[in-house]
């Protein structure tokens, strides 16, 4: 617990509270989101820096974190957009938090659709940018969340409106450039009643040195349906820290997927609160450690509503000295009539050193649900699976990645959209080596 | 590696299972477009034999030898032995799951034949030969061996033998658990890679008579303890099916013992 005495400080340097201001000021920010800010800065400012005496960083020491003598990253010109896949309802660059190029299919615009940056939806969409900015994750959750909340640059910011479906995926590339940086994406996407999107958020580049502290709030309200999809590939040393929850109304059904792959240092929270009766919340992650990368997700089926149903599938396969840790909570409320509950991590382990931490929880308070299941496990290769391959002629090395390809399928196979699939399954094979010849799918 | 070498060669075959002998000594040679028939009771050390001769880490060779086109593999690993010609269709296919038949088949036929095949080739090679072992196309999608029916994992396992088109194939008890119908169309895929040239040896291991009905083989061995005890034509075969293990053992004036007991033995053979 030495750790707790140690005063280590997010808000020095580059995010003072004169940076605060500074930022409100450069984007002519309205009165409420100027005082939200600095409101968010106390808080960070105040609350104490997380250490493994805490039950989320107890795989993790706080300590090896680079959050000191961050710099903000220098101020990027806006380029030529790229031009917009015909698969793609809409694209948005993100560079070093600044929003370099942005698209959106005209047709989809027409719909009512906004899908921009944050800064100029609290100029252009401020009631809902009132309403739900902050609403989902609040500042005083912790630190991170707490800083982010200040210091958020330009974010990302999609609307939604009733009935509306947007047929294909948007995308938003987020890109690292530099090192020593901090950086705090955020990112808020409301959905009205009846409304369907699919988001992807691609993040890259960045080397060792590079901070983030990520939010995403995810609103869907009674009968939207919402697929989140984040492929992390940050570059070699990049740490982050992320907390990304999503709030549903009635009938409404989210699914939230992380590909990790990049960085060093992956930790964050995904979270769904099941509030609304009917809601489903799908959770899916995937993750392959090479090397000495640490990833680490905390995640929450929170069943408030009615007959509300969650399934949650997490599969890390670990190489060298490569690490995971999953703390899964689901908690059925009182309100929470017949939930049906599902949670599932498994590891596959490729190397005497690699580890895998896993913890599912259920806090169940009525006597009343469907289904509460859940399962965890860690292993190797199953050699009886290596010989069937190794017969047919693959050797090794490439018997183990196949099934390596095809534990993590598993979990990709989910992905409804095909094209997101796509992505997610090359990000994978990239990181396993392999590069996919077109159709041989 | 001369073609006066037989394909397959089993040398005075000693093999432990984690300590424990279960083969004591097999002799076996199967030549260029022979069919074998390889008949034990229970524990004989049937499957002990085909996951040894394909280099299961699991099973120890004491003594003896295993000869591919005259070359020793025994130093060989497991996918050295497939890419060079030889196969085994197992007695129980593991399932993969995640991993889907079209991506494994493909991934195991350019490791096969050292190349990587144009895609069209590959799917026009699988589309065909799916459609003679009259598998649905949607098969292809579906993760290997993951669910699959008793009959599909053994036609799995064929069109794999078709695709690969070994030197010699050793299929491990794969007339177990079919129907008529799905014993009909293996038989008939097995029949196919028996006509197909180059002509492979094939070492078909059954516990039942009623394949041999279907794929007519040249020789006929019965494995008991871990030793070929006898040798023959056809007719011995015939002679397992009507009287079961107990008359020949008897013959050779061997006595029922520990792990082969009369029900085992009767069993065997009907």
């Amino acid at each position: 617990m030495t750790q707790s005495l140690t005063a280590r400080r997010v808000t020095a340097g580059a995010f003072d509270r004169e940076a605060v201001a500074a930022l409100s000021s450069l984007h002519g920010e309205p009165g409420w989101l100027a005082e939200r800010r600095l409101a968010a800065w106390e808080l960070a400012d105040r609350l104490p820096f997380p250490s493994t005496y805490e039950r989320a960083w107890k795989y993790f020491d706080p300590a090896r974190l680079n959050v000191e003598g961050l710099r903000a990253p220098a101020p990027t010109a806006p380029s030529t957009p790229a031009p917009i896949d015909a698969a793609s309802a809409g694209w948005m660059h993100v560079l070093n938090d600044q929003a370099v190029s942005t698209h959106l299919s005209p047709v989809v615009a027409e719909q009512g659709v906004v899908f921009g940056t944050l800064a100029r939806a609290a100029q252009e969409s401020p009631a809902l940018m009132q309403r739900w900015l902050g609403a989902v994750i609040t500042p005083d959750e912790g630190i991170f969340p707490a800083l982010n909340s200040a210091l958020w640059r330009e974010g990302v910011f999609l609307y939604v409106p009733k009935d509306i479906k947007v047929e294909h995926p948007l995308h938003v590339l987020l890109t690292a450039e530099g090192d020593g940086i901090g950086l705090l994406p955020r990112v808020l996407v409301v959905l009205d009643r009846g409304a369907e999107a699919s988001l992807v958020v691609e993040q890259r580049g960045g080397e060792a040195g590079v901070f983030v502290a990520s939010v995403a709030e995810l609103v869907l309200a009674d009968e939207a349906r919402l697929r989140y999809h984040t492929i992390q590939e940050w570059g070699t040393g990049v740490q982050e820290v992320y907390h990304q929850r999503a709030e549903l109304g009635r009938n409404a059904r989210v699914t939230q997927v992380t590909a990790a792959l990049g960085g060093s240092v992956y930790k964050g929270w995904v979270e769904a609160s099941i509030r609304g009766a009917g809601a489903t919340s799908e959770i899916f992650g995937v993750a392959y450690g090479t090397g000495r990368q640490y990833f680490d997700v905390i995640t929450t089926q929170d069943h408030i509503g009615d007959h509300t149903v969650s399934d949650l599938l997490v599969k890390a396969a670990l190489k060298d000295r490569a690490q995971s840790s999953y703390y899964g909570l689901t908690r059925v409320g009182l309100g929470a009539r017949m939930a049906d509950a599902n949670q599932e991590d498994r590891n596959l382990l490729l190397s005497d050193r690699a580890k895998a931490n896993a913890d599912p929880v259920l806090e169940i308070l009525t006597s009343e649900v469907a289904r509460c299941a859940h399962g965890a496990s860690a292993g190797p290769v199953d050699p009886e699976q290596l010989f069937y391959l190794e017969c047919r002629g693959l050797p090794r090395p490439q018997a183990e990645q196949l099934l390596v390809e095809g534990f993590l399928g598993e979990v990709t196979g989910r992905i409804t959209d095909p094209s997101v699939r796509e992505i997610v399954g090359a990000a994978v094979l990239r990181k396993l080596g392999i590069e996919r010849e077109a159709g041989a799918g | 590696m001369t073609n006066a070498s037989p394909t397959l060669e089993v040398r005075d075959l000693h093999v432990e299972v984690a300590g424990k002998p279960i083969l004591n000594g097999v002799d076996l040679i199967v030549n260029k477009g022979e069919i074998h028939a390889l008949m034990g009771p229970n524990g004989s050390g049937k499957s002990t034999l085909a996951n040894t001769l394909m280099g299961h880490p699991k099973y120890t060779v004491t003594a003896g030898d295993i000869r591919f086109e005259g070359e020793s593999v025994l130093e060989w690993t497991a996918d050295q032995r497939a890419r060079a010609g030889m196969f085994l269709s197992f007695q129980y296919p593991t399932a993969i799951p995640g991993v889907t038949m079209v991506n494994f088949l493909r991934h195991a036929l350019n490791a096969r034949e050292g190349r990587d095949l144009p895609v069209r080739e590959f799917r026009t090679r699988l589309m065909d030969t799916m459609k003679q072992l009259k598998m649905d196309q949607q098969f292809a999608r579906r993760y290997v061996n993951e669910g699959f029916s008793g009959g599909e994992k053994k036609r799995a396992e064929i069109l794999q033998l078709q695709l690969f088109k070994p030197s010699i194939a050793i299929l491990d008890e794969t007339d177990s658990g079919l129907d008529v119908d799905a014993l009909r169309v293996v038989a008939e895929g097995v029949n196919q890679v028996a006509a197909q040239e180059p002509k492979p040896g094939i070492l078909l291991i059954t516990h039942y008579y009623r394949i041999l009905n279907l794929i007519q083989p040249d020789v006929a061995h019965v494995l008991v303890r871990g030793r070929i005890v006898k040798t023959g034509g056809r007719e011995l075969a015939m002679e397992v099916e009507n009287h079961g293990y107990e008359r020949i053992m008897a013959e050779l004036g061997l006595t029922a013992g520990e792990g082969d007991t009369a029900e085992a033995l009767h069993a065997a053979a009907t």
